[in-house]
């Protein structure tokens, strides 16, 4: 092949069969690469004297170039580091010229401790020729990464890695998808392309994109994370005596992190991975409150409505958002002065702050292109040049909701000072609209412009964008209720010549080419980079951004932001809601694997769906069953498109009902998921989790994503069948207690079927060996919540102990003042509180619940650091054999309690 | 085609038919006779390829290629089977569920199945089937009733369109007469004004007012300077009188200070009452009569200097004229009498205007240019009214167009009654409103509503001769769907007695159906309404 081939190429013809030179058919993606050489490695030199063990060396072409989808490179560079006793990085580049490779002002890279391979948990064994390598767990000697089968392939828009892996291998993550939780291993290809995907798809790309997985076996949990934005194709596929996954990227370089995970503790490989991707940011407490939103609110009217709606029915509404509607034609940084004049708008958030409940705004990051239209975001805009640009210079046009628009451009020097600015002015607290989260979408970023998109204007034209308001406005006085952004290239060799357009191999993006409705591939950011290249950044650097406007503006405070694009270490900066659903059953099934995905691997915990489904209408049975799972959701928010019925729980009594019950459980967990939250910021520990994180060696749970862990003790397993009133849930060989009732329920590693369970009802059970912290009741604000004393629930384990754990503190602070961290522990008929106590939390511990207890305890003493507190009053309940034992003590000190049988 | 009633009359006469006819078609049953010539008798296969015997024609074995030897068994492919059905309709199958145990729901009659098998239900069946076409009957005529009134209403239309077309046409005729004559006007007093306006200019007080304002212009700049300047001085001195340090005793320092709080007022640094100012900085300066503050300087100097030259030279002009006493015959109209003063002030306005473009008298310099104005605004207002007719004219043609068309309200103009009749139908969640021939909309109870689309077409699957042409509603470019088309609706409708929605369906995404019933669509029982029933 050669000339001929790309002379095809370039007319976009290679979709077509021809004949090449060897008589073989060329096809878009099947070239034949079973001839490519692989290549030779040379002047291996260890870098540091010992004790380091890493190496640098030279990739040589080992033969004739196969040139599968373009020329082979002749030299590239390889570079192996133990960078500690869990991590490789194995990192392999051009010799000769510069490649693109993901920003360190995008994504920060680790430290690197640059130890020795023998104090590290994994090594990695190279062949010299043709170059491939092992990486091994020492302990075991199970090698967990294998390409001696398969010579690496490097091109210039068109590299390969392939693994062998043990057949029907338990592969998680290389999100954002919608498939199951464990992925399917056959003939399966996870693209990674930021996409707007409406109705969330199975089995194509979707909005964010982390090329990290989990495997998991018998013998431990390990990970490995691609450090690469670029389009790309992971296959999975099943041989008869192997599963073997491949990396098909079209740019960047070869950067993989191997990180060792655990024997035993799957939790390990995700701790492990927010070294290198950061861990996820604190958020405030009241954001764990319920959040009602929809598009179409038609009027501030309305929304106010909503507001009193759900303070008369009763339903805890912590937060109320607004979508696009609040804008002026759409258009960002504006309130429409008929429909959601800013005067209203005032109103309502200083009704809603009043009473300690918040209020949140959508920020879209496309800007109206209306020149000489006094747009004054448009105009400071153009006059801090911060628009993302086409080759030519001129501004990159696309279609977003306000009709034709430019996007900014997250790389350009004057991008933070511009957005704190847009920030300050529109979200003002004495003049504008004093927000207290924000929520950023369209930052994939999309386009409704259909590729090429030649006039923009003509479409927005033919799309009627922005489209007129459905209704008339309300009459104006209707009254209501009663860092461093700088990426500098390193000379060298300068950058290859790209067909950005039409590389010769094509990722499959389910939008077709990789410039359908969203900036083309071809826009380049001021720093020179290309969108081939940072695509897939966009939103996240949008989130980092947004974070610090957030931050200019209330700096003391935790930040509050919701995006829809995701790349790897996002959760650092902002939580993720899973886009833009449809109100069907299968979509709330898979919601879980959605959020486990976010939650337990990519290290965005703050997620959540759509709840009761954001596309389409809903049923009511379907809605009260989402309100249930929803207040499992991390991130627990009522969305609904416009022009559907509506949605908001106090809509229906069933709803109601459900909204009620499930929140005041919600709410009595607050304190527990806020304290897994402040865990996760810390070492990176999964939110939630799935259930063979718990149970690694019950091969049964491998594949469960219909169940989940709530923090890592509360087993929660919804009705998941349209129709049914009963629950097939798997219960591994552990003990349990219904969270409602109380009673124990022994699992024995099988499946059961629990019945009776009514559309408002959701089975959730606490896992033996935990301490759960509540609060006694529920509150309507979580600003009540906070004066709600505490009770602590001992659930034993088969062992008869349990640990847990609570963290308090003031809720919203960056920095804290004072924190109260206290273990709590349960051994031999003692209960005891250690830790930290110094946040004054004004409220008391109510009491101990201690479960599973055969009799009651006939005296509990309390002392504290050895001085004795007398006798407490214990209540044995013999129905559901739990004790309840009354301390009604303030929570500032160590506690012992000793029960006396 | 045969009507209803010769169908019926063609089924009933035959019975007990001889067995080779047995499934042929009453039409066709001529064509079952034997060729009696030959011995035994023969017959030919319809299509004329074979000569069988007569017995042959079902006898359960196919014979003809074109399967006609078969007509009432299931023995030939691809054939048909008639049931006589007496006492309701004909009807035919295909031959193959011919004695394949099963009920025909077509065969009232049972005659597809060996006897005993299937009950006769055929006078039960006529019965309901003849029912059912009386009421359509009755519908249709109660219907039809309604609907000439509709097209009554069209004829009126017409008549009144028409008739409001002469008038409109003869208002045009007027208001165009009125145009031109005040455009030959308008640029007849605008020749005149222009150059009376740059004769003006020429005026020394016009000159010396541009002068001055000039010199205004500067003298605010420098001031503006100056002031700037004097803000900075004071900020300094300011400083120093705050920052030196008394100690040191720099007596050039010292004066300084002691001179700035002089000029400004100040007690002197360290008295207890620093940052008081004791009295005001300078005793009230004396104004002349008339001069300006300070404050009058800074903000009423630029009204002063921006104000319209030309228009105050204007200004002045008129009010000189108004001290003059007015020529004779320029108030010629005072003394004229009331009854004929019309007339004279039409011939002395064409006088004088002839007059002064000869240059014979000296015209109200001022009226001239106000009169230019008046003028051009008269023709302007003028033109505006013809266009306005114009428009109207156009939309009374097309609407005369639209009265008799098929693309609008019917050939007979039957719909004309129904134009922006809006129908309603709610369906507990939304209220779905179609005013026809104008636009859809689905209103959701919290008062917000989606555009299901503008009236655009007929059905224009069938000719515009076929009645099923007025059975569809077609109403397109409705509020787009999230992530699909423009929502649109097509409003299906047959004959009733009054005009109404049904009900409402979504069978794809954004595209709505509503089924509804219109008296325009009961067609007179004379005209055959569905062409295409077959016996």
């Amino acid at each position: 092949m050669g000339k001929f081939r790309k002379w095809l190429t370039r007319l976009g013809m290679v979709a077509f069969c021809f004949s090449d030179a060897k008589g073989s058919y060329i096809l878009p993606n099947l070239r034949d690469i079973s001839g490519c050489p692989g290549y030779t490695l040379t002047n291996v030199v260890h870098v540091h004297s010992p004790p380091s063990s890493a190496i640098i060396g030279d990739l040589i072409l080992a033969g004739d170039p196969c040139d599968a989808y373009g020329d082979d490179l002749k030299h590239l560079r390889l570079s192996v580091d133990y960078e500690d006793e869990t991590r490789i990085h194995l990192k392999i580049w051009d010799a000769s010229r510069q490649r693109y490779e993901v920003p360190e002002s995008v994504l920060p890279r680790p430290s690197n401790k640059d130890i020795q391979a023998s104090a590290s948990q994994i090594t990695l064994n190279y062949t010299a020729s043709p170059f491939t390598f092992q990486v091994v767990r020492r302990s075991t000697n199970e090698i967990l990464f294998d390409t001696s089968r398969h010579p690496l392939i490097f091109e210039p828009q068109y590299w390969r890695i392939k693994t062998d892996l043990p057949p029907n291998a338990n592969l998680y993550g290389l999100g954002e998808h919608t498939d199951s939780f464990r992925l399917p291993t056959y003939n399966h290809t996870r693209t990674l392309w930021s996409r707007d995907s409406p109705g969330v798809p199975p089995g194509t790309n979707l909005y964010g994109n982390h090329p990290i997985y989990f495997e998991h076996r018998k013998g431990g949990t390990h990970g490995v994370f691609l450090r690469n934005s670029n389009a790309m194709d992971v296959k999975l596929d099943d041989l008869y005596d192997r599963t073997t996954l491949e990396f098909n990227v079209i740019g960047g370089i070869i950067d993989l992190y191997f990180l060792a995970g655990s024997e035993s503790s799957p939790a390990e490989a995700a701790k492990q991975y927010s070294d290198i991707v950061g861990r996820p940011a604190e958020i405030p407490y009241w954001s764990l409150g319920f959040h009602q939103c929809r598009w179409g609110y038609s009027d501030f009217v309305e929304v106010a409505h909503v507001i009193s709606n759900y303070s008369s029915s009763g339903i805890p509404l912590e937060t109320m958002w607004i979508d696009i509607d609040y804008m002026t034609d759409f258009k960002i940084f504006t309130a429409d002065p008929e429909y959601f004049p800013t005067a209203r708008l005032r109103e309502i958030v200083d009704y809603l702050h009043l009473r300690n409940q918040h209020f949140v705004l959508m920020v879209d990051p496309a800007v109206g292109y209306l020149p000489g239209e006094n747009y004054q975001t448009f105009d400071r805009g153009v006059q801090d040049d911060i628009f993302l640009k086409n080759p030519n210079g001129s501004y990159h046009l696309s279609i977003v909701w306000p009709g034709v628009t430019v996007y900014p451009d997250w790389f350009h020097p004057n991008i933070t000072e511009f957005w704190n600015n847009e920030f300050k002015l529109f979200f003002d607290p004495a003049t504008g609209i004093d927000i207290d989260g924000v929520w950023i979408d369209m930052n994939e970023p999309a386009s409704f412009c259909l590729y090429p998109c030649l006039d923009p204007f003509e479409q927005a034209r033919e799309q009627d964008r922005p489209p007129p308001r459905p209704a008339s406005p309300p009459k104006p006085d209707t009254p209501i209720f009663q860092h461093d952004n700088t990426f500098t290239i390193q000379p060298r060799g300068g950058f290859e010549k790209r067909s950005l357009l039409a590389p010769d191999y094509v990722p499959k993006n389910y939008f077709g080419t990789l410039s359908e409705k969203t900036a083309h591939v071809t826009a380049v950011h001021h720093n020179g980079l290309k969108e081939y290249d940072t695509h897939n950044l966009y939103g996240t650097m949008m989130s980092a951004a947004t974070r610090r406007a957030m931050l200019a503006r209330r700096p003391k405070e935790r930040p509050f932001i919701i995006t829809r694009s995701t790349f790897a270490g996002a959760g650092s900066h902002v939580g993720k809601w899973l886009g833009d659903n449809l109100s069907t059953w299968a979509q709330y099934r898979f919601s879980i694997a959605g959020m486990l995905g976010m939650a337990s691997i990519y290290q965005i915990p703050m997620v959540g769906s759509d709840v009761c489904g954001f596309g389409g209408n809903v049923t009511v049975d379907l809605c009260a069953r989402w309100a249930t799972l929803g207040a499992f959701n991390p991130f627990f928010r009522n969305h609904n498109i416009e022009h559907t019925l509506g949605q908001e729980f106090y809509l229906w009594d069933l709803t109601t009902e459900a909204a009620k019950k499930a929140i005041d459980m919600r709410y009595r967990l607050l304190d527990y998921i806020y304290t897994a939250f402040h865990r996760a910021s810390v070492d990176g520990s999964p939110v939630l989790s799935p259930l063979w994180f718990k149970y690694p060696a019950d091969e049964k749970t491998w594949d469960i994503d219909l169940q989940f862990l709530y923090g890592d003790s509360i087993l929660v397993s919804p009705v998941t069948e349209e129709g049914s009133t009963s629950v097939d849930i798997y219960l591994p060989d552990d003990i349990f207690y219904d969270f409602l009732t109380l009673a124990p329920v022994r699992g024995h590693g099988t499946t059961i079927t629990l019945k009776d369970i009514s559309l408002v009802d959701i089975p959730v059970h606490i896992v033996g060996g935990s301490v759960i912290p509540l609060r006694v009741s529920g509150a309507m604000t979580t600003t009540a919540l906070r004066t709600k004393d505490f009770a602590l629930v001992v659930a034993p384990g088969l062992d008869g102990e349990a640990q847990g754990s609570l963290y308090i503190d003031d809720g919203t602070s960056l920095v804290q003042d004072a924190i109260s961290d206290i273990s709590i522990s349960y051994r031999l008929g003692k209960v005891s509180l250690t830790g930290s106590f110094a946040y004054s939390s004004g409220v008391k511990l109510a009491s101990v619940i201690v479960l599973g207890l055969e009799e009651a305890p006939l005296v509990v003493l309390a002392s504290s650091g050895g001085v004795s507190l007398g006798e407490l009053d214990v209540r044995f309940d013999e129905q559901n054999g739990y004790t309840v034992i009354t301390v009604d003590r303030p929570l500032d000190h160590h506690l012992d309690l000793v029960f006396e049988v | 085609m045969l009507p209803l009633p010769l169908l019926l009359t063609l089924a009933l006469p035959v019975r007990a038919e001889p067995p080779h006819v047995f499934g042929v078609r009453p039409a066709l049953a001529p064509l079952y006779t034997p060729i009696s010539s030959k011995t035994p008798p023969t017959w030919k296969c319809l299509d004329g390829s074979l000569e069988i015997p007569f017995s042959a024609v079902n006898d359960d074995y196919c014979d003809c290629p074109d399967g006609s030897d078969e007509p009432g068994t299931s023995a030939c492919p691809n054939t048909t089977f008639y049931c006589r059905n007496e006492g309701h309709l004909g009807a035919v199958i295909p031959s193959s569920r011919v004695r394949d145990g099963l009920c025909e729901l077509e065969c009232c009659d049972g005659s597809d199945e060996p006897e005993g098998l299937c009950l006769n239900k055929c006078e039960e069946t006529g019965r309901e089937y003849r029912e059912q076409v009386e009421a359509e009957r009755k519908l249709r005529k109660t219907g039809s009733k309604i609907r000439s009134t509709y097209i009554a209403h069209a004829q009126k239309e017409k008549k009144r369109l028409e008739k409001e077309l002469v008038s409109i046409e003869a208002e045009i005729a007027e208001r165009q007469a009125e145009v031109d004559k005040l455009k030959a006007h308008k640029e007849k007093t605008e020749s005149i004004s222009a150059a009376t306006m740059e004769l003006k200019k020429q005026s020394p007080l016009y000159f010396s007012l541009i002068t001055h304002s000039k010199a205004l212009k500067s003298f605010q700049r420098v001031h503006k300077k100056l002031k700037e300047r004097e803000r900075l001085l004071g900020d300094i001195l300011t400083g120093l009188r705050d920052g030196y340090n008394p100690n040191y005793q720099d007596m050039a320092v010292l004066e300084a200070v002691r001179g700035w709080e002089a000029a400004e007022g100040l007690p002197p640094k360290g008295s207890e009452d620093d940052d008081v100012v004791v009295n005001s900085p300078a005793e009230e300066e004396e104004l002349e009569e008339g001069a300006w503050t300070e404050g009058q300087l800074e903000w009423q100097l630029n009204d002063l200097i921006n104000q319209d030259y030309l228009d105050l030279l204007l200004q002045h002009e008129t009010y000189l004229e108004s001290l003059e006493k007015p020529s004779l015959l320029h108030d010629l109209s005072s003394y004229i009498p009331d009854s004929i003063r019309p007339q004279y002030e039409s011939v002395r306005d064409t006088l004088i205007s002839t007059l002064q473009s000869v240059g014979l008298i000296k015209g109200g310099s001022n009226e001239v240019t106000e009169e230019a104005n008046r003028a051009r605004i008269a023709f302007e207002d003028a033109e505006k009214r013809l266009r306005e007719s114009s428009e109207n004219k156009e939309d009374t043609e097309q609407e005369l167009g639209r009265l008799f068309s098929a693309e609008g309200f019917g050939k007979s103009g039957e719909w004309k009654k129904l134009q922006d009749v809006c129908l309603e139908k709610d369906t507990g969640e939304y209220i779905y409103e179609v005013c026809l021939f104008g636009s859809a909309k689905q209103k959701a109870k919290t008062g917000s509503h989606s555009n299901l689309g503008d009236f655009s077409h007929w059905n224009t699957q069938f000719s515009t001769d076929d009645p099923q042409y007025y059975s569809k509603q077609y109403y397109t470019g409705g509020t787009r769907c999230w992530n699909g088309p423009e929502r649109s609706l097509t409003l299906h409708l047959s004959c009733g007695t009054e005009n109404v929605l049904h009900s409402v369906s979504e069978p794809e995404k954004c595209e709505y159906h509503i089924v509804g019933q219109t008296p325009a669509l009961c067609l007179p029982l004379e005209i055959e309404e569905n062409p295409k029933v077959e016996l």
